[in-house]
Formats: C-alpha cells, sequence, structure tokens
C-alpha cells in the first residue's frame, strides 16, 4: 500500500471515530488547500454526504478568490455551510488597518469561533492543521480538548496511542479533531493530483506569483514561482528552503506568535 | 496595508483536474515507507538537542529556523540551543526541558523519515509514552558521563512493549 493510501484510510478511520463518538460536530472550512482535501476525505469517510456542518469564518479581508470558491463550492458539492463574522469586533473597529496581525486573527478567528461555539454547542470540530506547518502543531494530538474558554491545554494535554483517542466532554468544551496531523504539505498536493480534488487558482502562478499558503489577504504574502501545474509545485516543493507559512505575517509578529494564538484557540 | 485584491468574475471556475485512471485506489505519492524513530533517555541527557543537531546538520531545516532558534536562545540568555527548534513552547525554553512529545518529519538521502522527541522528566511520561507509542524504531539515548539512570528501565520497558 502506498503511503498516501495509508494517510487517506487513516483520516477516513479518524472521521468516523469522531461522528461515532461525539453528539454535534462541525467542520470550520477555510476553502484552503487543507480544508478542500477534509471536505474530500469526508464525502469518502461519509458515502457522499457530510453529515455535520461546515464553518466558514469569514474575517471579512477575505480574497475576492476565495469567496468566489466559496459561492462555487456551495452549488457544486453538497454541504450545510455556516458563515460566521465577529460583527462585535469589526463595530469596535478592530481590523488590520489599526492592529497588529495577532490581535487581529484572535478577534476575526478564534473569537469568532468562540462565538459560533457558544451558540450551536458543538462537542468537536474537525481542523485540518498538520505537523509540519508549525512547531507547536507538532505538539498536537489527533484528538485535542479544549476548555470551556476554547483555551487549549497545551502544558496537559492528554496521553494518546493505540487510536484510543479523547472523546470524552464536559458541556462547553470541545475536542479538535485533526485528521490530517500525519499529512506534510507535499502529502497534500500529491493527494489533490491523485484525486483531482478542486482547490482556487490562486495557489497557481500569475504574473510571476503564486500563494503557498491562503489567508487574510493585508497579511498574506505570494511567493514568486512560475509552477502553473500541480507536477510544478511536487517539483517545487521537493527542493525549497522556504518554510509554508513564510507569508503569513500572524506567525511572525513576535517570538512565540503562534503559541499564544493557538492556546488561545486559534486552529 | 497593502492594496487591495482585484474582484474575480462572476462564472468563477476553481482549479480542477480530473482524476487518475484507476479510480479511488489508484496507487498515488512518492513514499512508500516512511520509517518512525523516537528518542527517549534520561532527563538532560540531550535528546532534543540531538534531533535539533541533526535536523542542522542534514540541512532539513526550512530558511529561518535556525537563526529564530538562536534567537530565542539569546533571549533565554544561552549559546545556541538545538533543542530549541523542537521546544517550541515559552515554558520548554525557559527551563530547557522539553514538556511535549514533538513529531517532524525529514528526508535524507530519498528516504523519509519522521523522528519524535519524547520528554526526559519523569512528569511527563503520558507524554513520553503517546510519542513512543508511534514510533516503530527507538534510540535510547545515554549520557556518557552520568551513565544509566532510574527512569531508563521504564522507557526500555515502554518500547518494547510499543
Amino acid at each position: 500500500m502506498s503511503y498516501l493510501q495509508h494517510l487517506e484510510d487513516q483520516a477516513i478511520y479518524i472521521f468516523r471515530e469522531a461522528f461515532a463518538n461525539f453528539k454535534s460536530m462541525a467542520m470550520p472550512w477555510s476553502m484552503g488547500k487543507d480544508s478542500n482535501t477534509l471536505i474530500w476525505l469526508a464525502k469518502k469517510a461519509f458515502a457522499g454526504k457530510i453529515p455535520f456542518p461546515l464553518v466558514h469564518i469569514d474575517t471579512t479581508y477575505e480574497f475576492p478568490e476565495m469567496l468566489a470558491f466559496r459561492e462555487w463550492a456551495k452549488k457544486h458539492y453538497e454541504i450545510d455551510l455556516i458563515v460566521i463574522v465577529n460583527e462585535e469586533a469589526r463595530k469596535k473597529g478592530i481590523g488590520y488597518e489599526t492592529h497588529d496581525p495577532v490581535t487581529v486573527t484572535h478577534e476575526l478567528k478564534s473569537a469568532a469561533l468562540q462565538q459560533a461555539l457558544a451558540k450551536y454547542k458543538w462537542d468537536a470540530l474537525v481542523t485540518g492543521i498538520r505537523r509540519d506547518e508549525d512547531s507547536t502543531r507538532a505538539k498536537e494530538r489527533y484528538f485535542s480538548p479544549r476548555t470551556a474558554d476554547n483555551e487549549w491545554e497545551y502544558r496537559d494535554q492528554p496521553p494518546e496511542f493505540w487510536g484510543q483517542f479523547t472523546t470524552a466532554v464536559k458541556p462547553g468544551e470541545h475536542v479538535r479533531v485533526q485528521p490530517l496531523l500525519d499529512w506534510t504539505e507535499l502529502d497534500i498536493w500529491e493527494y489533490i493530483r491523485r484525486e483531482g480534488i478542486p482547490i482556487p487558482k490562486m495557489y497557481f502562478s500569475q504574473q510571476g506569483r503564486r500563494y503557498r499558503s491562503l489567508g487574510c489577504w493585508p497579511i498574506t504574502k505570494s511567493i514568486e514561482s512560475s509552477v502553473d501545474t500541480l507536477e510544478g509545485i511536487v517539483e517545487e516543493l521537493k527542493v525549497t528552503k522556504t518554510s509554508e507559512r513564510a507569508g503569513r505575517a500572524q506567525d511572525h509578529h513576535e517570538r512565540n506568535a503562534m503559541q499564544k494564538l493557538r492556546a488561545k484557540g486559534f486552529m | 496595508m497593502p492594496q487591495a485584491p482585484k474582484p474575480v468574475p462572476k462564472d468563477y471556475i476553481p482549479a480542477f483536474f480530473p482524476k487518475r485512471q484507476g479510480g479511488a485506489r489508484a496507487a498515488g505519492g512518492a513514499e512508500e515507507v516512511r520509517t518512525s524513530i523516537v528518542v527517549v533517555g534520561h532527563v538532560d541527557h540531550g535528546k532534543s538537542t540531538l534531533i535539533g543537531r541533526l535536523l542542522a546538520d542534514t540541512g532539513s531545516l526550512p530558511e529561518g529556523k535556525l537563526e529564530a532558534a538562536e534567537k530565542a536562545s539569546r533571549e533565554e540568555g544561552m549559546p545556541l540551543e538545538y533543542a530549541f527548534l523542537l521546544d517550541a513552547f515559552l515554558e520548554e525554553q525557559a527551563q530547557n526541558i522539553t514538556i511535549d512529545t514533538t513529531r517532524i518529519g525529514f528526508r535524507y538521502k530519498g528516504q523519509s523519515f519522521e523522528i519524535i522527541d519524547a520528554p526526559g522528566h519523569r512528569e511527563f511520561i503520558k507524554n513520553m509514552v503517546t510519542g513512543a507509542a508511534a514510533a516503530e524504531e527507538a534510540i535510547l539515548l545515554i549520557d556518557a558521563h552520568e551513565g544509566l539512570k532510574e527512569s531508563r528501565p521504564e522507557d526500555m520497558v515502554f518500547c518494547f512493549l510499543f
């Protein structure tokens, strides 16, 4: 069996374990490559129809192409989509024009998610994070509990082995279910190529630049690249020395920015 | 603030790729084998440092990673601490101790590996077990100056178990 097949089987297993164990769950969806891979895997896991809602946390700083992709997907995938915006924070004037990227990311992503958790009372959220993206994500569990305040108690994570996962939650708490933890950026692209998964065109070169990781437009930088095919992306990744999230300003705003963000609920 | 991106046409269609011949079970992915190796041993015997050094010396680190570790080491008032390449939490860096297990991939001579750093302190044994359980092979690291320490039989038993 190829390693990619092993990864697919494992992700499907995780999806089904989660669905069997949690009363209500949802899947945040950012329209990026990992998110679209998750949709693909979820459809495989549940015979074509994803049995829980997808959540788009709209920061109001989304790339127009991502929103266009969202509309396309709504028409082409059978999905139940909830769009959430932290209106309160926007009304207060929190935005990239005036605030630092860590504050804005926290308010418009993590706090927005927390508001949705309070409203919909999900006890599990499926996320598309991967260990190779960031060194705090490298310490994650497949089933990773969050407190009632949406916080990650990273100093005291539960043990996890032999396919035994944390599925017990107290009211208000939730578990992050992370089927792509073992995948690398290269695995994602190999899988997209194998399966033919639709993705935004921004990952391919336009006028000599392309995006490797997508976020809010004011704080997401493209890379110099002439690659405009999937094969090209795979080959480029095999030799690159630049990290995937180098173009994401919130990660590098200060030492341990990701730890601070993630401890407070960021994915 | 950079300039706002341009709008996209209304009849937008994403990048889409026809499926390869062979359907869902088609073979795919260049890597057929990915060996997972855990490093276990007594606290402060240099497990994270060994892995950090290995990553640095094999050129497996992305740009800026070593510089970030250097900067963090300076802020903690010490020379370059290779362990900081894995010990990402502030608490870990401030105490220079691994709290939770880290799993990190690297390629060497065309072969892919996953290397797992496991904490050595007895307080974090659940995290050590979490890391060790995911490994196929183990390296038991012993500091020659200190010799075998009391917590190591436990590590060895766990490694045999898994």
